[in-house]
């Protein structure tokens, strides 16, 4: 009789907790934008397939305007885009879709095919076979595919430890093994997981959109030009100043440029 | 115009004549009857021809230095150019009179008069002169027949026009007429500081070839040194005298002794004539350098003159990814550095290359042509039929004085599918990229599978979070539970304990049967178990069989309060009068009896 009440009340507690902590959540797209999205996208893949590349990406674009992050939307503009000749708005999509998908092999071939035809070049640096396989490990899963995973894997150490409380002898032995075994993966696991996050929540990328723009020593054009980018020139926002953004370049150099020459990833 | 030589100078060592040499007799008499001072004069020649130069010569000999000595005085110098200078030497005369040895050192001065004649006649060179301190003595004098040279140059300069655009191309013209005797005509090496920075120039012959040509209506060998020239600078232009250089052989007529040595004079032993360097001076010519009119089309880069412009393709069918070449040839007659790219059509569709410049120059009659050509490396990107609109290039054309455009005749290209894009030859590309080039890109991704939210990260929702919780919690929680109950199995007290709860549940449902029944005495009896079993187990003591006085003093011992053990007593007691003397029996009654027990319940599991 006591011990139910006291269950109740901590129960109706655990509720309000939990209430609270949705109530954190950042807002979703509505079920009704989604749909307005998926309908767009639908008649902007049936205008492709036409060679209607101007309607497709009208049509692209109006799905996006719904708000909707998805990486096929994305991929599938960022080819209409290409098509209609416009390379920097394509790569600068086919960077959002990949954001999104790093796994996807289509969005990885279109972003090479595209970036192979920029004016702006930056030769991939050599790697070993270990820096590959770290490479290919690290951009093997998304965000959200990172944290189901480290999810999964510690909720297999302790369902595994749970299980060793009551299993044999035998059992427990393979039960053990596979809890160190998926420690040890949610140990690889996690830097790149954080590394992610952090690349995600700090790490922003720009994307020049214009034939040709001047980067200048300073945020203003009083200041000396430096060097010239071209269209489709990936590099870091380093941080916005006004009109005028800082950016680090792949070779490491950095300079301002205007925020209305750039798109961000 | 310079017909005749401007300048001379003696080829040949001057010969000495027998006037030369009586006038040196008589000035060596002069000197033997004056210690200090002596003079003498001489003259290389009395007969020269026109520009011919001679000298004139006194030689002054002193005891005493140089430094101080007066010129001679030399009259009649006025129908001749003159040039003088000077030269000193000393000797040492040794004598030995009466055993005694005495040394004397004499001071040479030669004082010199180069003279030309610039007019043929006879003209008399002296008296010459010479006074210092108590030595005068006139040295005699001479007369100079000077002639007409049989032998000469004439150089006449032309300019095909006097007025001209900057940068027009213009012919200057030198016509050299050599006369007999004329040898090794030269121009001068640097012809640049002649002609002067207002100009860009160049020869149109190497090699000056001579050739015939009627002149006052008589057949007469010429040299044309034809320079091309360009006005850099607008305004009024002069183009100086150019020299030019020749040698002249010239017969000085010499008087005939009639001994052998005559024939030494003959021409065949060359000792007929003197070789002169000569230079015949060609006359200024002015002329106005016209600057072009404003408005110049953007990409004109100064090229004044006529052109001509052609394209042309070394394929015109060819699939995408494929390179071709298109030559664009550029031909004018204005200042070869001028001519520069030309402007292409809309190359969208073609990665187009830097040309390969070539140039080349030629002369047609008396006008040089430049010929320029850009071969561009171009790659179709996609397939098509493409015509490319005109190759053009600006320029002015003096002629019309005005801006004109010279275009080419547009090309059709027929681009198959092949490459799509074309690798960039001065592009770094892995070799994925490599592999990448001459595809295209991938399909767009279809299917009807609604859209989502991909960048909805999870991270950002606390209930993923709360996620990670249930398994550790279960783990903990049957940890503890295993824990325990592995205590129990070994621990009776603590299983007795532990359990008390649930078998004072027990009992408590087993009286709530028997109210609900309406039977009073079971629900007292399930009461009175209910309490004491609770006290048993709690204390791991056997209430039952005590008595209440044993019971309480139990309790007391192990800390319970008194007013639980009150409690206690008067449950105890409620439950007996219940069973046994008949006790309540309205729901009431029994309600109350619940209570309290289950106050007391609470009372004591505080406290145990």
């Amino acid at each position: 009789m006591m011990a139910g009440k006291w269950l109740r009340i901590r129960a109706i507690r655990f509720a309000f907790l939990v209430l609270a902590l949705a109530s954190l959540s950042p807002a979703a797209v509505s079920q009704q934008a989604l749909a307005r999205a998926t309908k767009a996208y639908q008649q902007a893949n049936a205008a492709y397939e036409k060679n209607d590349y101007a309607k497709a990406a009208d049509l692209y674009r109006r799905a996006l305007d719904e708000g909707v992050a998805d990486s096929r939307l994305y991929f599938n503009y960022a080819n209409s885009l290409f098509r209609l000749n416009q390379p920097g708005m394509a790569i600068l999509y086919y960077e959002k879709a990949r954001k999104l998908d790093p796994n996807d092999q289509d969005i990885a071939y279109n972003l090479r095919f595209v970036n192979a035809n920029i004016v702006d070049k930056s030769p991939a640096p050599e790697t070993n076979a270990l820096t590959k396989a770290i490479t290919f490990a690290h951009s093997a899963f998304s965000i959200n595919e990172g944290l189901w995973i480290t999810l999964g894997l510690f909720s297999l150490i302790f369902l595994s430890a749970i299980l060793a409380l009551y299993a044999g002898a035998a059992a427990r032995g393979a039960l053990i093994t596979a809890m160190v075994l998926a420690a040890l993966a949610l140990l690889a696991m996690t830097p790149s997981l954080a590394i992610k996050i952090r690349e995600q929540e700090t790490l922003q990328y720009g994307i020049v959109l214009k034939p040709a723009v001047e980067m200048f020593s300073g945020p203003g054009e009083n200041f000396q030009v430096l060097t010239q980018v071209h269209e489709g020139t990936k590099f870091e926002i380093v941080e916005t100043r006004g009109d005028w953004v800082s950016v680090k370049l792949a070779n490491g150099k950095g300079g301002f440029v205007r925020l209305s020459d750039l798109g961000k990833v | 115009m310079c017909k005749k030589g401007c300048r001379s100078k003696p080829m040949r060592f001057p010969r000495i004549s027998i006037f030369h040499f009586s006038l040196f007799i008589l000035a060596f008499a002069f000197s033997l009857s004056q210690a200090d001072v002596s003079a003498e004069a001489s003259i290389s020649a009395t007969q020269v021809g026109v520009g011919e130069p001679f000298q004139v010569t006194v030689q002054v000999t002193s005891d005493e230095k140089t430094e101080g000595l007066p010129w001679p005085q030399v009259e009649g110098l006025d129908k001749f150019t003159v040039a003088k200078n000077t030269g000193t030497t000393h000797s040492t005369q040794t004598t030995i009179m009466n055993g005694k040895i005495s040394n004397r050192t004499l001071f040479i001065v030669n004082f010199t008069y180069t003279l030309t004649a610039q007019k043929p006649g006879v003209f008399q060179v002296g008296p010459i002169r010479y006074a210092h301190k108590t030595y005068d003595r006139n040295l005699g004098s001479a007369n100079i027949t000077v002639v007409k040279q049989e032998a000469g140059l004439t150089s006449q300069p032309s300019l095909t026009k006097r007025s001209a655009y900057v940068g027009e191309q213009l012919l200057y013209n030198l016509r050299i007429i050599p006369s007999q005797g004329v040898q090794q005509i030269n121009l001068p090496q640097d012809l640049q500081k002649l002609i002067g920075e207002k100009f860009w120039f160049q020869r149109l012959d190497k090699n000056v070839e001579a050739k015939t040509v009627k002149v006052n209506g008589q057949d007469t060998r010429v040299f044309d040194v034809r320079i091309v020239l360009f006005p850099l600078i607008a305004g009024t232009a002069d183009l100086s005298g150019i020299p030019v250089e020749y040698q002249q052989v010239s017969r000085t007529q010499r008087r005939r002794t009639g001994s052998v040595f005559d024939m030494f004079d003959d021409q065949f032993f060359g000792g007929a004539g003197n070789v002169v360097q000569m230079t015949a001076m060609a006359s200024p010519i002015s002329m106005e350098v016209k600057q072009l009119p404003p408005e110049a089309p953007a990409d004109f880069t100064g090229s004044v003159g006529e052109y001509s412009i052609s394209a042309n393709l070394d394929k015109t069918s060819l699939a995408s990814g494929d390179a071709l070449t298109m030559t664009v040839t550029i031909r004018g007659d204005g200042e070869p550095k001028t001519i520069t790219k030309p402007r292409l059509p809309d190359l969208g569709q073609f990665e187009v290359f830097d040309p390969e410049v070539t140039t080349g120059s030629a002369v047609q009659g008396s006008t040089l042509i430049t010929t320029k050509t850009f071969k561009y490396v171009i790659v179709p990107h996609r397939r098509g039929e493409y015509t490319l609109g005109p190759v053009a290039f600006s320029y002015f054309d003096p002629a019309r004085k005005a801006y004109a455009e010279a275009k080419s005749q547009p090309l059709t290209i027929s681009v198959t599918q092949g490459k799509e894009i074309a690798a960039s030859p001065n592009r770094v590309m892995s070799q994925r990229e490599i592999a990448d080039i001459g595809s295209d890109i991938r399909h767009i991704k279809s299917g009807s599978a609604p859209l989502r939210s991909e960048n909805d990260f999870l991270y950002k929702h606390p209930w993923f979070w709360l996620l990670f919780s249930p398994t550790p919690v279960a783990f903990a929680m049957l940890f503890m539970v295993r824990t325990r109950s592995r205590k129990l199995a070994t621990d009776a007290t603590l299983k007795r304990k532990t359990l008390a709860g649930a078998q004072l549940k027990r009992r408590l449902k087993e009286a709530n049967e028997s109210l609900k029944q309406r039977n009073s005495r079971e629900f007292y009896k399930a009461l009175s178990q209910a309490v004491v079993g609770f006290a048993s187990d709690k204390l791991n003591v056997e209430f039952r069989g005590l008595t209440l006085e044993d019971a309480k003093a139990q309790l007391r011992k192990r800390g319970i309060s008194a007013a639980s053990v009150a409690e206690y007593e008067k449950v105890l007691n409620m439950c007996d009068f219940g069973q046994f003397g008949g006790g309540e029996r309205d729901e009431k009654a029994w309600k109350e009896s619940l209570d309290a027990t289950d106050n007391l319940l609470r009372m004591l599991d505080r406290e145990l």
